[in-house]
């Protein structure tokens, strides 16, 4: 299956939804699964079974949250029922756009001719997945004016028809465990540990329900890091983990673009479909400790030099770490989590728009405020006693090549800085509403 | 290397493969959107800038043509080996009137991290050219790795 990663649960069950399947959205729905093989849990996260693809399953409920289905299993070695992860079964083939324009395009590919603009809520019936992982061959029912009848859209921008899950009964609860029989328990979801899909992607819906599922005194963000870190086996149920037990660092909006604390990210992957490199968020893998301590500096530097995000001082990130592979493009040292680009700072307002220290517009006093707040949590070159790397090393930096248009800091978990700014975090809701 | 290869041809950049005078600063510029969690609302926007070397922390999202360009004309992206090197790929994007602000005509409804992958470490040349095929404005940057 190719790479959801980190698309809201509403999004990739839509997304799924292909097949001709009959209507989804009530207690008895039969559902199919699509990943090469998939976990069959306990409420509770305890491993029952696997099953393979193309398996049917009965839809019995679901969970608070909308994330997994409780669902009654037929297949060898399985008991009578169990929980799944929406992400990873096909509902429906019927659908409806989620997005302001969807293109429509003549191919299942970004560079087939651009048809026409799908407004959302446009109603889709998905006829083929078959032709590229991600493109859909769909249907329309009611074409808008100068739209055909047909065409190809790419799955992130669809979700469930209304009422996907608002007539199943919600049955969160135990079931009751069953021996473990798991062989070789991994950290992901499905059986295709090579690309593990998250349920849960951070995004600020998702999060505000964890919040209020968690009682909103302390969201679950800084609970579930602090679980991680405890204990690297620690399978959360909001924050998948991938490789080398990273999770994805909270983002949100269409393009995934805010960052926690009112932070940007400057990386659009979701405008990439089709390329697993380029699903949601899938630069953002980030060690749980790191996650923790570059939280800290976010809330920190709000909080003290730039409480309106709309200007100059607001923090901007690109890369962090891929899932699916330790190196990318030659990023040594972007490959376990631990290091994460941003972008020098501006005098006047925001702009999500490259910037080097030669540029009109840049803000020598800002960005160097900026760094020292990372390296008082902890911030530091690749290496601990190394200062973060940018050019313009009046701001206490290391000059490094190519670091003219970013600054490189890492936050290392085994540096003690680091531990004990995380250690000292906590989360303030004024600061940070996304983490609450 | 890259850094020592980047730094001979820097000095060649603000050279026009065809001999055009005009730079397309001002002209054809870089497009990114935003969006930002204030109030527990999101809000989005979009900046305009100057096109400047390509990498992951230097992109744009799409390119806008602004109306400091005559009707007709039409966008080339050159990918060449350097500055005077082999010709790579010549693209013809297409441009459309941008819904968000219509004194813009864009170009890339996608990311055009696809297209810059095919040719890492190379030169790519912004041209507009004119009904007539006259050059009336050429811009050239490098594609850059920028992580050590």
């Amino acid at each position: 299956m190719r790479s959801f990663s980190g698309v809201t649960p509403w999004t990739v069950v839509a997304a799924l939804g292909l097949c001709a399947a009959p209507a989804i959205g009530s207690e008895g729905q039969v559902v199919r699964v699509t990943a090469s093989a998939l976990n069959v849990r306990t409420f509770d996260e305890n491993r029952l079974c696997a099953v393979p693809r193309n398996t049917q399953l009965t839809v019995i409920g679901r969970n608070a949250e909308g994330t997994r289905v409780k669902v009654r299993v037929n297949h060898p070695g399985c008991p009578g029922e169990g929980w799944v992860y929406v992400n990873y079964v096909l509902p429906s083939a019927r659908a409806e756009v989620d997005a302001s324009s969807l293109s429509l395009r003549a191919g299942p590919s970004a560079s087939r001719r651009w048809i026409c603009g799908l407004p959302r809520g446009t109603d889709v019936e998905v006829t083929d997945d078959t032709r590229n992982p991600g493109w859909f061959q769909v249907r329309l029912p009611n074409p808008p004016p100068g739209c055909p009848s047909e065409g190809y859209v790419h799955g992130s921008y669809l979700k469930p028809e209304s009422g996907f899950f608002s007539s199943l009964p919600v049955t969160e609860g135990a079931i009751p465990r069953m021996e473990n029989t798991e062989a070789g328990a991994g950290l992901c979801e499905t059986g295709d540990c090579s690309n593990p899909s998250p349920p849960g992607n951070g995004n600020i819906e998702d999060l505000r329900q964890i919040a209020a599922a968690a009682g909103g005194a302390q969201g679950q963000f800084l609970t579930e890091l602090r679980r991680m870190i405890a204990n690297p086996n620690y399978r959360s149920p909001h924050y998948p983990r991938g490789r080398d037990g990273m999770i994805q660092y909270p983002i949100s909006g269409r393009l995934g673009k805010a960052g926690p604390c009112g932070s940007a990210r400057y990386n659009p992957d979701e405008l990439m479909p089709g390329r697993s490199r380029w699903g949601r968020g899938s630069d953002t893998w980030i060690n749980p400790t790191t996650a923790c301590a570059f939280t800290a500096a976010l809330q920190e530097w709000k909080r003290t030099a730039c409480p309106d995000s709309t200007q100059g001082c607001r923090v901007a990130w690109g890369d962090i770490s891929l899932n699916r592979a330790a190196q990318w493009d030659g990023h040594r040292t972007h490959t376990m989590g631990y290091c994460i680009d941003v972008r020098p700072l501006r005098s006047g307002g925001f702009q999500d728009a490259p910037i080097t220290h030669r540029s009109r517009g840049y803000s020598r006093d800002r960005t160097r405020q900026m760094i020292e707040t990372f390296k008082r949590f902890g911030g530091t070159g690749y290496r601990n006693n190394e200062n973060p790397y940018f050019n313009d090393t009046a701001c206490g930096t290391r000059s490094m090549g190519g670091h003219d248009n970013h600054i490189h800091v890492c936050f290392n978990p085994n540096n003690p800085a680091v531990q004990g700014a995380c250690n000292n975090l906590t989360i303030d809701p004024n600061i940070c509403p996304e983490l609450q | 290397m890259t850094r020592l290869l980047l730094a001979a041809t820097l000095p060649f950049l603000l050279s026009s493969p065809s001999g055009a005078t005009q730079s397309c600063a001002g002209i054809v510029q870089g497009v990114n959107e935003w969006e930002l969690v204030q109030n527990n609302r999101m809000i989005e926007g979009f900046s305009l800038f100057d096109v400047e070397d390509w990498s992951a922390s230097g992109g744009f999202q799409m390119l806008a043509i602004t109306d400091k360009a005559p009707a007709g004309v039409k966008l080339q992206m050159e990918f060449r080996q350097g500055l005077r090197g082999r010709v790579l790929e010549t693209i013809d994007l297409p441009l459309r009137t941008w819904e968000r602000d219509s004194k813009l005509r864009i170009a890339f409804d996608r990311y055009p991290e696809d297209v810059f992958a095919r040719h890492p470490r190379s030169i790519f040349v912004l041209r507009l050219v004119s009904a007539d095929g006259r050059v009336f404005c050429e811009s050239s940057h490098a594609v850059v790795d920028d992580e050590p």
